[in-house]
């Protein structure tokens, strides 16, 4: 659906991404409706006016301004079940947590999304071997003077006076330390190039949680490891994971937002009490909020090179799950080349334990039929098999056991003179 | 010809046992990285690797020993052995020819990746030059989707698309030079 579903009014999709404004209107139309229930955004198309959520508080201390005066806090995130086109032209009603599961279940991306962007280092124009104006130089990749850019950035958009750099920019961090692929390529097949695996990451993880978390915003708490200072508090103990056995209830909507790899902003839905407990729809408006501050503080901008959005996908009840990697490329010209790879595999128990039975079965069939292969080189020699006739050999297919209907491959004797245009003849027949 | 498929078969079966093993390994006891302690997010690019591994493989293995089904067939009713007899037949012929037609191609790709090249994207490089060129000839399969959903896929699948359209009418030689039960 992702690469399938129109983003304007142009019906372009994910294949006709073209710029990189594109790319975010892509993600507001296509990519978070998407992920979220395969929903439209109620009314307007995208619920995001900046300045509601934001993660990237200067001091991290900030708390999130749902009642902000003239520009009241709209659930966007409601059943089908309104008025108008696909039902949600208003007047639809918010899932409870439990209906929220039954979507994930459905199409389970609790494992997170992660956003990751190589840059080109800015260069000197000698070294892009190429006349620029001003000298600087972005070079294409793996072209001439091509490295990949390490240094922090970002733009703030809150404090625009005096270009003041970005409070807590975006960072690069390596394959490793993500414990991420080491080459990342693509699938467009006018690229087919392999990029690095380091670089600037960006998470999105929605969770269940038994325990309202606080909204919160900083260097998360690690189990194990004394913090320093105030932390996000940990949310692996809260986390409901999928299980065979339910041994906690999942009461709570909460995702944890991160655009650097180190700081995080984690909110749950605190439900409301006034409507029956159904959820208030902040994690998808945060969800939206922090797509549209990665636009606001300038993510894409001429030194990107590739944006990947990769998300491990799973559906709950078929025990199969699936990754899928969009991929972005940007050329040195400014264009926008779209790619996407999907892989799918199966993630049941009782599927995993088949296959450790059944590879095990075919183990045992390959070691008898090679050992048949083996004593039948020793028995008539190597040079013998290799030129063998396959009604000769040892056979390692179901004629095993039709062992009757094999003919003896031996060299036919030279028929007398009288007899030659019968043989040709039953060859021909044979034929 | 039957013999090398056999041993094929042992080896790419041995590829997928391992690999089989490495797979559950991993899917049964991630890894959790450091951004996974921090963050939250698992990455899971080795199980990925693995499934995509061992699926490729797996499908060779599959492929080579539905392709013996030929033996067997030639065995139960000889007619049927006319394509692996005609091909074992055309073989250096189709070597040679291959290797001609591979020149051939490799020159029109970069005839079109220098002439057009630089506005079509399909032309950008010389080997999506190839590709495109490869298409044209061998049928518009939709080669993005192919690669999109597996990229190990799509090289097999272009080789097989070109051995079948490179295989040449086989009956008449056969008629006129019928093969020798050791070739069959």
């Amino acid at each position: 659906m992702n690469s399938a579903n129109v983003f304007d009014g142009d019906l372009n999709k994910f294949f006709t991404i073209r710029r990189p404004a594109d790319i975010w209107q892509w993600g507001n139309a296509v990519l978070w409706p998407g992920l979220l229930g395969n929903l439209g955004p109620e009314n307007s198309q995208q619920q995001d006016e900046g300045g509601r959520f934001q993660s990237w508080q200067p001091d991290m201390a900030g708390t999130t301004n749902l009642t902000r005066p003239g520009s009241p806090f709209y659930n966007n995130d409601l059943l089908p079940d309104g008025e108008g086109y696909l039902g949600t032209g208003g007047g639809g009603t918010p899932p409870t947590v439990a209906e929220v599961v039954d979507r994930m279940n459905q199409f389970d991306w609790t494992d997170g999304l992660r956003i990751l962007q190589v840059r080109a280092a800015p260069t000197s124009a000698e070294s892009c071997g190429s006349a620029t104006i001003g000298g600087k130089c972005y070079p294409e990749m793996g072209r001439d003077g091509y490295n990949d850019d390490t240094a922090p950035f970002g733009f703030n958009w809150t404090h625009k006076e005096g270009n003041a750099p970005l409070s807590y920019p975006f960072l690069w961090h390596s394959a490793v330390e993500m414990g991420s692929a080491p080459f990342i390529s693509s699938s467009a097949p006018s690229s087919h190039r392999e990029f690095s695996g380091d670089g600037y990451a960006s998470f999105v993880i929605p969770f269940f949680s038994d325990e309202y978390l606080p909204d919160q915003r900083g260097k998360p708490c690690v189990s194990g490891r004394t913090a320093s200072g105030p932390c996000v508090r940990d949310f692996t103990p809260h986390r409901i994971m999928r299980a065979k056995a339910l041994t906690r209830v999942p009461r709570y909507f909460c995702v944890r937002l991160s655009w650097d790899a180190e700081h995080v902003h984690q909110l749950c839905d605190p439900n409301d009490p006034n409507n029956n407990n159904r959820t208030t729809g902040i994690v998808r408006g945060a969800t939206v909020e922090f797509w549209n501050d990665m636009r606001r503080a300038q993510y894409v901008d001429p030194a990107t090179r590739m944006l990947e959005v990769r998300v491990p996908l799973a559906s709950n009840p078929a025990g199969v799950r699936s990754t899928a990697r969009l991929m972005f490329e940007f050329t040195s010209t400014g264009g926008v080349l779209p790619s996407y790879d999907t892989m799918t595999r199966v993630a049941k128990d009782s599927s995993l334990d088949d296959l450790e039975f059944l590879v095990l079965i075919g183990l045992a069939f390959c070691i008898y039929f090679g050992a048949m292969e083996i004593f039948e080189i020793i028995s008539i020699g190597i040079s013998r098999y290799a030129a063998a006739a396959p009604l000769l050999q040892a056979p390692s297919t179901p004629s095993i056991t039709l062992p009757l209907l094999q003919r003896p491959a031996l060299p036919m004797p030279e028929a007398p003179p009288r007899y030659r245009l019968f043989t040709a003849t039953s060859r021909i027949c044979g034929t | 010809m039957w013999n090398l498929m056999d041993w094929t078969v042992y080896s790419l079966y041995a590829f997928v046992f391992l690999r089989s093993k490495t797979y559950v390994e991993h899917v049964r006891n991630p890894v959790c990285g450091g951004i996974c302690t921090t963050i939250g997010f698992l990455d899971d690019h080795v199980q990925v690797e693995d499934a995509r591994s061992l699926k490729f493989s797996l499908a060779l293995c599959v492929c080579v020993q539905l392709l013996k089904i030929m033996k067997i067939s030639a065995i139960l009713v000889p007619k049927m052995g006319l394509t692996p007899s005609v091909l074992k037949k055309a073989l250096p012929d189709m070597i040679f020819f291959s290797f001609v037609f591979a020149v051939s191609l490799f020159a029109f790709s970069n005839m079109l990746f220098i002439q057009l090249g630089t506005g079509m994207k399909e032309f950008s490089t010389q080997f999506t030059s190839l590709i495109t060129l490869g298409r044209a000839l061998f049928g518009d399969f939709d080669m993005t989707e192919v690669i999109s959903n597996s990229p190990n896929c799509a090289s097999s699948l272009h080789l097989a698309l070109l051995g079948r359209s490179l295989r040449p009418p086989g009956p008449t030689q056969r008629l006129a030079s019928p093969p020798s039960p050791s070739t069959n």
